[in-house]
């Protein structure tokens, strides 16, 4: 165990820190390929940040391993000086009770409406089972609530997700990660598969959830606007099979400003978005 | 004379790479049906330690048991109506012969009672509802919904697995006594309204060949099918590979794991309860 983190009992005796979520020497790997590499990175209370990079650089799998979807192979995670490692399979999930996960199809569940669906980490996480005072009035103003947040009105409450648009079905997962008000919201890529005017609408709604509830946000995407327009940090990750064993995985953290006048020809190539001497390496040329 | 070439050492040296690699392909499989084994086993133990450690979340149980119960209801019944009739008309022709007809009844409903009703229950409901959830399950891993419970901080083996390992648990004996009813049924009326047998005779002697031990069996056996069903069916959805053809190969594993190990318990549990009969009763008489 990590001795820096604490288990979840010890948390209130701990000095703040101003890290949310933390991984030190982060390893994942599957089976033999290896995905991530000796990561560390902290961050902060309150920030946003989008962490781009090439298709299976392991953005996903960083995302994921934050809120303990997939375990690294060494290394640690700590969300809220809290070791996920190290903590119990109940603990974990009153700890998830604390984020919201958007993810890439939305993933809402097919056989419930949208209202259910919105609804549904409501019902059943742990803590508000608990309570078991949620009165069904009670929660059906919380998810009209949670849907017009959204830009969704309440027709589309007893609607099944299969009726939507890739749009709709990405606010209805905004709404479902939103409506337990997390400190912590993790995107992975909110806007791929949608037109310029959706994406820019999931970007004000991601923006403005951060304003409204102070939320700290860790995105995924390739999308170079939303991530101009919505972090306040970027995270370039690459490939490692493009990487010599002793090259850090990170090629580039900073704010976006700093995007235009990195050095580094990968994230120039990366952020204009050109092919370069990828043809010659793919015997397209 | 011409003496033959010796060919031996030719020979082995030409299958010897073949050998290898059948040796690598056959430890292949044996390294990966020892993971699958130790896999289902976490896999139960950890079905079994939520089934017992939380209640269920309302409403989930009753839609697996609608699901796998009420919706089975049909298929089980036709089926088990059938493959009575079917054994009327197949043992007609063996007892006719004999003169022995009167006592088809005991054959048809013994049968019926102690392996064709559990069995046909049971490879009816693998069918229609274990690959069903299979594939069910295995499309929710591949659009992330599972991982989309976990977020929230709801465990899948709770939420998912559990009601529908109960539900098909639980409903099984039900089933199989629906078949048994509906395969008495049909064999009688196949029987009486079509071979002419006497209804009297047909379940006098019935009634003195089938004892409530058969149909005890008979239910005993069903319970470890629907747990076999629902733990096999689930296992595989849950692991199911990327894409279309990883979800259908996830049913089709299911349907076929689960036929297999159905014919492998009804011979176990056959055998067991058995012994297990003439342990108490060496004289075979009725136990009850």
């Amino acid at each position: 165990m990590n001795p820096s983190a604490t288990s979840s009992t010890e948390t209130s005796s701990q000095p703040f820190s101003p890290y949310l979520v933390e991984t030190h020497a982060l390893n994942i790997q599957f089976g033999s390929q290896e995905v991530i590499r000796d990561l560390t990175l902290q961050i902060r209370h309150g920030q946003t940040v989008a962490i781009i990079g090439e298709s299976g650089c392991g953005k996903t799998v960083l995302l994921k391993s934050l809120v303990g979807l997939l375990q690294p192979t060494s290394g640690f995670v700590l969300f809220d000086q809290q070791d996920l490692g190290a903590l119990r399979e109940k603990e974990i999930a009153q700890l998830r009770t604390r984020t919201g996960f958007v993810f890439q199809q939305a993933a809402l569940f097919d056989s419930l409406t949208v209202g259910e669906n919105v609804a549904f980490p409501v019902i059943h996480t742990a803590s508000h089972r608990r309570t078991a005072s949620t009165a069904e009035e009670e929660l059906q103003q919380l998810v009209l609530h949670a849907l017009r947040e959204v830009g969704l009105s309440e027709s589309t409450m007893h609607q099944y997700p299969a009726d939507l648009s890739g749009g709709m079905r990405k606010r209805v997962g905004l709404a479902r990660a939103l409506i337990l008000q997390p400190e912590l919201m993790l995107y992975d890529e909110p806007t791929t598969g949608l037109d310029p005017i959706v994406s820019d609408i999931i970007n004000e709604l991601i923006m403005r959830s951060r304003l409204k509830h102070r939320v700290t946000s860790i995105l995924v995407t390739h999308d170079m606007k939303t991530a101009r327009k919505v972090a306040d940090r970027v995270l370039m990750l690459y490939p490692l099979e493009r990487l010599s064993p002793t090259e850090s995985q990170v090629i580039f953290d900073g704010p976006p400003s700093e995007l235009e006048h990195c050095q580094d020809t990968r994230v120039q190539q990366f952020i204009q978005g050109e092919a370069g001497n990828r043809m010659h390496e793919l015997n397209l040329l | 004379m011409a003496s033959i070439p010796d060919n031996s050492e030719k020979m082995i040296s030409s299958t010897l790479p073949r050998q290898e690699s059948m040796l690598s392909v056959l430890w292949t499989k044996i390294d990966q049906a020892t993971y699958v084994v130790g896999d289902l086993s976490l896999f139960v133990i950890r079905i079994f330690s939520w089934m017992f450690s939380r209640r269920l979340c309302r409403g989930t149980l009753i839609k697996a048991a609608y699901q796998i119960g009420v919706l089975s209801v049909p298929v089980v019944g036709l089926t088990g109506m059938f493959i009575g009739m079917v054994l009327a008309v197949q043992s007609f022709f063996q007892f006719s012969q004999i003169g022995m007809e009167s006592r088809m009844g005991a054959v048809i409903n013994l049968t019926l009672v102690r392996e064709l009703g559990p069995v046909l229950a049971a490879t009816m409901l693998a069918g229609r509802v274990g690959s069903s959830m299979a594939a069910e399950l295995g499309t929710m891993r591949v659009t992330e919904q599972i991982d989309a419970l976990k977020s929230m901080g709801v465990n899948p083996i709770h939420f998912l697995v559990v009601p529908r390992v109960l539900a098909a648990l639980l409903l099984i004996p039900v089933l199989t006594l629906m078949a048994d009813f509906m395969g008495i049924l049909g064999g009688f009326a196949y029987s009486h309204y079509l071979l002419q047998i006497d209804p009297h005779q047909y379940f006098e002697f019935s009634s003195q060949y089938v004892t409530g031990y058969d149909l005890l069996t008979g239910i005993i056996k069903s319970l470890f099918f629907g747990a076999c069903i629902g733990i096999v069916s689930c296992y595989f959805g849950f692991h199911s590979q990327a894409g279309a053809q990883g979800v259908g190969n996830a049913a089709t594993a299911a349907f076929v794991t689960s036929f297999v190990l159905i014919l492998a318990l009804d011979l176990m549990i056959g055998i067991g309860l058995d012994k297990v009969y003439f342990h108490f009763n060496p004289a075979g008489a009725s136990l009850f």
